[in-house]
């Protein structure tokens, strides 16, 4: 009997959902929970119910009527109406308490994982930045509310990072995980915060100070004791979630912005697509990209939902390109035409010199230089070895430009070849 | 801001407020793998299991919203999943159930297959893995015995209560689940099947 109920048993545990099953059912259900409230506790309840009896007893049946009337609108009031008043306080308002108190609180105890944990308190974080932004914004940031701010930041930043040295004890994938979205969710509002800081609409230098504080703190994932398998599974519900609020976005924004922010996600997709090729030969380099492409995706998905960061930080800001080895051969090209041209200068200029002077003889080393540097980057360049020829063609343009400006500083009068157009310096 | 009375009141609601959905969480936790266990094993459909759980706790959460209580989530879980399971076989074929009850009430005098001894003789003798294959191929009146009994762990009375039944109906159709299973099991493979259908007509 107990061999079968134990093989039975056995082959049916094999049957279990799986974590995005799991996960995906716990936000319905979630999702069903917040449309569909627990009024209040049965007990209070219960005992509210049993005062109001028991009043009404002593009352006339109309002033039971409208005592029943009264205590539900109370209820109504005090759990409806004012909560979601409260939602949109800011601080130094009445109801600010309320939000922080009562709001936050119910939808942390609704938390159960401290994954979970780490992502409610780093968006508590980030309201109550974009709070103080708000009030900064109206000219209403009083040195009261903007201590509280920071406080809070210290706060909230501290729980998220308990509850990581909490999961490291048990799981310290999952740790290393929430360290970068911690981080990456810390890097966004910081970056918020120097841009507001450059335009002059910077709240004040004490919430980039407490912001800064906590990303000191905060490590970022150190990919090489997170496993790939957990750094994919995690990357997938994460450029899930981008795809969906990426395909949510129709109309709100630009169609510029919407392709800025494609081409980010294409630069996910082919980072993650490299180092699942690297996953089996090259392990450090598979986990550095993986964690990169995670810490990009979080920062995409603030950009895309968090409308403070999208006004005031530029997505190259957050999130460069990462150029394809076209784009990186087409810049490549560009930069040793542009060094090319410059060299052609140094050269006209040189030949203005005397060549026993000393001047002379430097520059024309110079020059040598510069020729091995050229031939160094076009081989690589042939070779296909994109890290080696970049590192070969900055030197040289560098280089050319060095020699120019000696030549300039010596009073040579150099001229500009009117055809060759000029090239940016940024490429 | 709020002082220290005001607070305490608006805590103390909150608290027992998320004292009951971090209960009902827990219990998600705790039993939303059974469950689910539970009703793909009855409907062999991944995707119907994972509804028919939802269904499960959004009417359990319905009823906690009614301001009714819970001591045991267990019990209640499983008792309207099984609800659920059943109302969803009683939409495919409205009448094999009945068919069911009606032999099993006739059969319900029948002592030889009321003795517990006589089930745990049959289990002992079953291969439970190649058992657990065949669980697919059996009516789910008996699917229902088996995988409360043997894959959640209930106990016969436990069984009755939640199928509504009582302890000998539990204990007539666990014992003719095994001894079909046995049959399909000896006979091995297409004979087997072919014994198990002509019971399964037989229902």
């Amino acid at each position: 009997m107990k061999k079968f109920s134990e093989q039975l048993k056995k082959k049916a545990d094999s049957i279990r959902l799986r974590s995005d099953e799991k996960h995906e059912l716990r936000q319905r259900l979630l999702a069903y929970m917040e449309y569909h409230p627990l009024s209040e506790s049965t007990s209070s309840f219960v005992q509210e119910s049993s005062r109001a009896r028991s009043l009404a007893m002593r009352l006339s049946a109309w002033n039971g009527w409208m005592i029943g009337k009264i205590a539900s609108a109370s209820l109504v009031f005090c759990f409806v109406i004012v909560p979601a008043l409260a939602e949109k306080a800011l601080p130094g308002e009445i109801l600010y308490p309320v939000k922080l108190r009562f709001n936050e609180e119910v939808r942390g105890a609704l938390v159960s994982s401290p994954y979970e944990k780490i992502e409610w308190e780093t968006e508590r974080l980030e309201r109550r930045l974009a709070e103080a932004n708000l009030l900064a914004d109206a000219g209403m940031l009083t040195p009261d509310a903007e201590a509280e701010v920071a406080r809070a930041i210290k706060q909230h930043s501290e729980a998220a990072e308990q509850s990581i040295a909490d999961i490291r004890k048990s799981d310290s994938d999952d740790a290393a995980l929430a360290e970068i979205n911690l981080s990456s969710a810390l890097e966004v509002q910081s970056e918020v915060l120097v841009k507001r800081e450059a335009s002059g609409t910077s709240p004040s230098s004490a919430l980039a100070t407490a912001v800064n504080e906590a990303k000191l703190r905060v490590n970022h994932g150190d990919s090489e004791i997170i496993s790939n398998q957990k750094l994919q599974a995690r990357l997938e519900a994460e450029t899930t979630r981008a795809y969906e609020y990426f395909n949510s976005l129709n109309g709100v924004i630009s169609s510029e912005e919407k392709d800025d922010i494609d081409r980010r996600l294409s630069d996910v997709k082919t980072k993650v697509d490299a180092a699942s090729t690297l996953s089996q030969t090259d392990q450090a380099t598979s986990s550095k990209l993986f964690v990169e492409a995670l810490g990009s995706t979080r920062k995409i998905i603030s950009f895309m939902t968090n409308l403070d960061v999208r006004k005031n930080v530029n997505i190259e800001d957050l999130v460069p390109v990462t150029p394809t080895d076209e784009e990186r051969r087409q810049t490549l090209q560009l930069r040793l035409e542009e060094a090319e041209d410059t060299i052609n200068q140094v050269e006209i200029g040189i030949s203005q010199l005397a060549t026993t002077s000393s001047n002379y003889i430097e520059l024309s080393e110079g020059l040598e230089q510069y020729n091995e540097l050229q031939m160094s980057a076009t081989s690589s360049l042939a070779s296909n070895d994109l890290v080696a020829a970049e590192s070969s063609a900055a030197d040289a343009l560098d280089l050319a430009k060095g020699l120019l400006n000696n030549l300039i500083a010596l009073g040579i009068e150099i001229e500009v070849p009117v055809s060759t157009d000029e090239p940016g310096e940024d490429n | 801001m709020v002082g220290p009375s005001k607070k305490g009141n608006i805590g103390g609601s909150q608290s027992d407020r998320a004292s009951g959905e971090e209960r009902f969480l827990a219990a998600f936790e705790e039993y939303g793998d059974a469950l689910f266990r539970h009703a793909f094993i009855r409907v062999s459909d991944r995707e119907r299991a994972i509804d028919l759980v939802h269904d499960t706790y959004t009417k359990v959460w319905s009823y906690l919203r009614s301001g009714h209580e819970i001591e045991s989530f267990r019990p209640f879980l499983y008792k309207v999943l099984n609800n659920l399971i059943v109302d969803e076989y009683r939409k495919r074929r409205e009448s094999s159930l009945d068919a069911l009850l009606a032999i099993e009430g006739v059969n319900e005098g029948s002592f030889d297959e009321l003795i517990d001894d006589k089930t745990e003789s049959i289990a002992a003798t079953l291969d439970g893995r190649q058992a657990f294959e065949l669980l697919d191929s059996l009516p789910d009146e008996y699917r229902e015995v088996v995988t409360l009994r043997f894959v959640d762990g209930l106990g016969p009375k436990e069984i009755a209560e939640l199928i509504e039944e009582t302890e000998n109906v539990v204990s007539v159709r666990l014992h003719r689940a095994l001894r079909a299973l046995r049959a399909a099991i000896e006979a091995g493979d297409q004979a087997g099947r072919v014994k198990l259908e002509q019971e399964r007509n037989l229902l």
